[in-house]
């Protein structure tokens, strides 16, 4: 008996005291501390000691582009860190180049409050703050996308430039896909899908590429084309995606919380030839690019390659069409790399990448000296990296986005 | 003392003559300097829980040892498990918490291994050897510091070999992991070499 007890006593004593001893060197070695953070030239800002950069600008109202989170995969939370050089992490090594490094470039996600810090940032970025916008209008473009037209307030509209992109965060949901509305003509398509549940307990945020024309900023409409992502067919178990099967549900009217608008996708500055790539959704910044070149009254060539599967997943054709008849300059391809026997379809088929090779790098007199755009999933814009390639072009020509997957 | 030391080191290394922690031993030996860091890490956490677990085991959990609190029939050595445990447990997480501080790089790059010391056998091993050879607390010093160096120089000298044998030519069905196995092995047998060296 007395030896239970002598045991028990003996036990809880040691757990307390390991449990003081290792609170009170807590308290030492993570202090509690005020930290002042100073972006380019503007006023110092306080952060606490031991929170990362990413999360004390968050706080702060400047919220850097990180699609992966904070978990340092992504490699755009880059900031400029001013002063005494910190040694890099290994997720920074991997994702900054050397002379990046040597620059004193970091991945704000890595980088903890120790000491005071100053960094810089694009001014750009600076304007990206978080709103609330509503949705206005949606419709179904092919039977897994969908576009969105959402109401943003005004001086979020003023910054965007085409290219760039918003993080839309989906609120914790439950819902059966059964619950969907789909239109008559893709009712088959949707059929296998209907089991599908969507469910998270904690908000999730992605990004979305802006396709608004100079017209829809006009009204201050963003439009963005969403892509449903569905579980591999390898691994049908996996959930459907948290955002974008949201996005699909939402109706009319609903607020959306945003942040944006981020990135540096970009038509570059000059008369160069333009040479765009989409697939997929991708189709989204490449739009906004062209629509905003060609309303500024672009002379040098532009074309415009689009690669889709079939028919039913081909959308803004028409659109792109018409703008071609207006415009001399400007020409519109599209490749169907799996049309359907009984699809009407007289147009070009294989994959995007072939026919930019053969209809136009093939001929071209200096493939070399166009500015080249890419956007879509992450085998087409290899596949058109390897052809680019081949052709003789710089990677310095070529600009691409790897969101509208 | 010496013969302790020299054992701890070179007989009884705890990776290769026991095979313990070789889960870490595998996972962290990519890079030398990751092993290196791991290696000194596993040195300070030994060298701090093997004589604090002495002292516990001599003064409070070993039959008899509650004689000077006036019940000496008390044996409460079954406690040992759970009490070793808890003092690793702790003195792991001080340890995480100096590194975060002090060498933010080394604490990114050991990552899930440093929390995992706390249930790496090779630092429990080093506590319970130290029990079932009844060192006395000074022994119990250099056995923990020594079985901690014997470690650290093992994945140390481990990975060297590894980050060579990166660019060899082995057969696909053997890079990775079945080399490091092989490797492991041979190692191993050259530290039996050692068997005589210690009386």
């Amino acid at each position: 008996m007395t030896g239970m007890l002598v045991g028990v006593v003996l036990l809880v004593t040691l757990v307390l005291a390991l449990s003081a001893a290792l609170m009170m060197a807590r308290r030492r070695l993570v202090p509690d501390l005020p930290i002042a953070v100073t972006v380019n030239d503007h006023a110092p800002f306080e952060s606490r000691f031991g929170t990362d950069l990413l999360g004390a600008l968050a706080a702060h109202d400047i919220l850097l582009p990180a699609a992966c989170g904070g978990a340092g995969t992504c490699g755009q939370c880059r900031v400029r860190v001013r002063g005494e050089p910190v040694a890099p992490l290994p997720a920074e090594r991997a994702r900054l180049s050397r002379a990046e490094r040597r620059a004193g470039m970091h991945l704000a996600c890595q980088l903890r409050l120790r000491v005071p810090v100053a960094v810089e940032l694009p001014e750009s970025l600076l304007g990206a703050r978080g709103f609330d916008c509503t949705l206005l209008r949606a419709r179904f473009l092919t039977p897994l996308i969908r576009e969105l037209v959402l109401e943003a307030p005004p001086d979020v509209v003023a910054l965007v430039q085409a290219g760039a992109f918003v993080s839309l965060t989906a609120p914790p949901h439950d819902f059966g896909f059964d619950t969907i509305e789909v239109p008559e003509r893709f009712a088959t398509d949707w059929a296998e899908l209907r089991e599908l549940r969507a469910v998270t307990t904690a908000p999730v945020t992605r990004a979305y590429s802006i396709a608004s024309t100079p017209a829809d900023l006009a009204q201050e409409h963003l439009v963005l084309l969403i892509r449903l992502a569905l579980p591999p067919p390898d691994r049908p178990r996996l959930p459907p995606g948290a955002v974008s099967s949201w996005l699909f549900h939402v109706e009319k009217g609903t607020r959306i919380a945003a942040s944006g608008p981020h990135g540096d996708f970009r038509a570059q500055a000059g008369t160069r030839e333009m040479v765009l790539v989409g697939g997929g959704v991708g189709m989204a910044p490449l739009r906004a690019i062209i629509h905003e070149r060609l309303g500024q009254g672009a002379s040098q060539p532009i074309s415009f390659w689009y690669g889709a599967r079939r028919r039913d997943d081909l959308f803004h054709a028409e659109e792109f069409a018409a703008l071609a008849r207006r415009c001399p300059n400007f020409r519109f391809e599209v490749a169907l790399s799996d049309p359907r026997p009984d699809e009407p379809w007289d147009g070009r088929t294989g994959f995007v990448h072939a026919a930019l090779r053969d209809d136009l790098l093939r001929d071209h007199p200096a493939p070399e000296a166009c500015d080249y755009y890419l956007c879509g999933p992450p085998l087409m814009i290899a596949a058109v990296m390897g052809v680019l390639d081949e052709a003789g072009v710089p990677p310095s020509r070529i600009f691409f986005d790897d969101f509208g997957s | 003392m010496t013969e302790i030391l020299l054992a701890a080191i070179l007989t009884d290394n705890l990776a290769l003559s026991f095979f313990l922690g070789i889960c870490t031993f595998l996972a962290v030996s990519q890079r030398i300097s990751t092993a290196l860091g791991l290696g000194l890490a596993v040195i300070v956490v030994q060298g701090v829980t093997v004589p604090v677990n002495a002292l516990i085991h001599s003064f409070l959990l070993a039959p008899g040892a509650l004689h000077w609190a006036g019940l000496p029939e008390i044996d409460l050595s079954f406690l040992r498990i759970i009490v070793f445990i808890g003092v690793i447990a702790a003195m792991v997480q001080l340890m995480e918490l100096l590194l975060d501080r002090f060498v933010p790089a080394l604490h990114r790059a050991l990552g899930v291994f440093l929390p995992l010391i706390t249930v790496n056998c090779a630092i429990l091993g080093g506590s319970l050897f130290m029990v079932e050879r009844r060192y006395d607390p000074l022994e119990a010093v250099v056995w923990g510091i020594g079985s901690g160096i014997g470690w650290a120089i093992a994945i140390t000298a481990f990975a060297a070999i590894r980050e060579r044998l990166r660019h060899a030519d082995m057969p696909e069905g053997l890079q990775g992991l079945g080399g490091a196995f092989i490797v492991t092995g041979l190692m191993s047998l050259g530290f039996s070499g050692f068997g005589g060296l210690v009386p």
